[in-house]
């Protein structure tokens, strides 16, 4: 089932160069979508535009079987949570308890209710330990995790992470990532836009979109993108150190057959 | 002149019930020339350690020497700071949010125009520092809210390099950018470093100290733990100081561990390691 349907969007910031120049794609029920591509070609502004941020060109997005405009825009965004990059711009409650609560007073969730919902969210994110700390005692992954924990209270059908992990170090990309792959696990029929640099995250994902200079270059699964290696150079982006490790080899010579893993292309190395 | 910190503390919120010791008697020398990357997780106190270096911040207790300047609490060359910062530029995460300016080339400008250089002549420093950076022409006259993240982190990167700084200070510079541009700018300040300028880069990511860092700092829970050069740093577990071992280390250990004869003072890059391997298997 199409969740979100995106036909020829166009949008420009200054009405001379589009940064979005005809994009489409369409976001199933459960499916993973990572988006890639250089600084500027256009994926943060896509995000913007998913949401309502920006105003998408007249009957380019359909969300739910609703136009995104002004008269829908409150049903959408109720069904479609963001996680920014920046974890501090996001978090406006004083402690982890009123941050994941903001949501749920804004839909006038009666307070008596209001507590279990947080525990259980909190909980699923690793957070409940947290729930009195402030931001000041949090670190970058945990505050992402908060936001996550913020959005899945509010049972939405797609989450778009904007570069969520880029501003991490590696322990809070790997919370982010886990608490990914929980919410998928639990939920199935969850959807994922992931706009990221993190290729090993996008090749982890069900489908990849190329952006370059504002059009989709390439939107395939994983392993046939991985074929095109042009695309990457093109686009800006880096292959994952595997693929560019067996292209060197590949250069020097070296052809490896059993190319699964590093350790196996290691055994092949030393034989 | 090299950077000395003495027996540093600081202290957040000092006297309040939100007191953080941030760092704990840090001592350390940065060498003047070197490409020195400040390594540890997050909270580990390594952007509190930057700010001393251009007495943003003053330390509670110890000193800290930067190119003969002394930082001290009570200290008299605390009035001479503005000079200082002329001599030691930062440029802090999200840098990108740090911008202000009509224009871009303004925003640029802005530095040398504050330290008394006149509006043509910083105008023209300006547009030489974003060619620099790579910020194509088209771009001097634009907003900088009007371009990318991405775009937005080169233009303030070029704002303090038009101070013309002989120690650049960066806080995680290359958090966010796509992997071209990471190399662009990490290239850059490769060769800002062989020109002479000191560089003190903060980062979370193992991979730039390996290829590029000539000193590496080792932080946790506000304390030097290890002051080393990277292949001392990755010839031991560096996992036991909560970082990853970079892929190419990794790599290395599995191929040293499965018997190949690698030279691994040859080693600095992937491309290195591939032709080190070709020699080897010959």
């Amino acid at each position: 089932m199409k969740l979100i349907e995106v036909n020829n969007l166009v949008f420009s910031y200054d009405k001379k160069i589009n940064v979005v120049d005809g994009v489409s794609f369409s976001v199933e029920s459960g499916k993973y979508i990572s988006i890639i591509g250089h600084n500027g070609s256009g994926k943060s502004t896509i995000a913007k535009l998913l949401i309502g941020l920006l105003e998408a060109n007249k009957d380019s997005i359909k969300a739910f079987d609703m136009e995104l405009n002004a008269k829908n825009l409150r049903a959408i965004r109720q069904r479609v949570g963001i996680v920014f990059q920046n974890p501090d711009n996001q978090f406006v409650g004083s402690t982890v308890r009123d941050d994941i609560a903001f949501g749920l007073e804004n839909r006038q969730i009666p307070h008596d209710q209001m507590d279990d919902i947080i525990n259980k969210f909190a909980a699923k994110v690793n957070m409940l330990d947290f729930l009195d700390k402030e931001p000041e005692n949090l670190s970058g992954g945990q505050k992402q995790r908060v936001a996550i924990a913020g959005i899945l209270a509010m049972n939405p059908d797609v989450i778009i992470f904007d570069e969520a992990t880029s501003m991490l170090d590696p322990k809070g990309k790997r919370e982010v990532r886990e608490s990914i792959e929980l919410m998928r696990k639990e939920n199935p029929n969850l959807s994922i836009i992931s706009i990221t640099h993190d290729l090993e995250e996008a090749f982890s994902s069900d489908e990849v979109i190329v952006l370059q200079k504002g059009k989709i270059v390439a939107d395939d699964n994983p392993e046939n993108i991985l074929e095109k290696p042009g695309i990457f150079v093109e686009s800006g982006v880096d292959l994952p150190f595997k693929n560019k490790f067996l292209n060197l080899l590949s250069q020097a010579g070296i052809e490896i057959k059993n190319d699964e893993s590093l350790e196996r292309i290691v055994e092949e190395l030393c034989r | 002149m090299s950077i000395n910190f003495k027996n540093v503390f600081y202290t957040y919120s000092e006297k309040t019930p939100f007191r953080h010791e941030a760092l704990k008697d840090v001592s350390l020398t940065i060498n003047d020339g070197s490409f020195t990357c400040i390594v540890g997780h997050t909270g580990c106190g390594k952007s509190t350690l930057i700010q001393q270096l251009n007495g943003l911040l003053i330390p509670t207790l110890g000193s800290v020497d930067v190119n003969g300047y002394h930082i001290e609490k009570k200290s008299k060359s605390l009035k001479k700071l503005h000079d200082l910062r002329k001599e030691v530029g930062v440029v802090f995460q999200f840098s990108e949010y740090q911008l202000f300016e009509e224009t871009i080339e303004e925003d640029v400008a802005f530095g040398p125009i504050n330290f008394g250089v006149k509006k043509e002549e910083a105008i023209k420093i300006a547009h030489e520092c974003l060619e620099t950076v790579g910020i194509p022409e088209s771009y001097y006259k634009k907003s900088p809210f009007e371009i990318s993240g991405g775009e937005k982190r080169r233009v303030a990167i070029a704002g303090i390099l038009a101070l013309q700084p002989k120690i650049l200070v960066l806080d995680e510079p290359t958090a966010g950018l796509d992997p071209r541009g990471t190399k662009y700018i990490l290239d850059l300040f490769k060769e800002l470093n062989k020109q002479g300028t000191t560089i003190v880069f903060v980062t979370h990511d193992i991979n730039i100290v390996y290829e590029y860092a000539t000193d590496v700092i080792v932080m946790n829970e506000g304390k030097v733990v290890m002051q080393t050069v990277p292949e001392k740093l990755f010839a031991e577990d560096v996992e036991q100081y909560s970082l990853e071992t970079p892929l190419i280390q990794k790599t290395v250990n599995l191929l040293l561990a499965k018997g190949m004869k690698l030279d691994v003072s040859k080693i600095h890059s992937l491309e290195d390691l591939v032709k080190e391997i070709a020699r080897v298997r010959k």
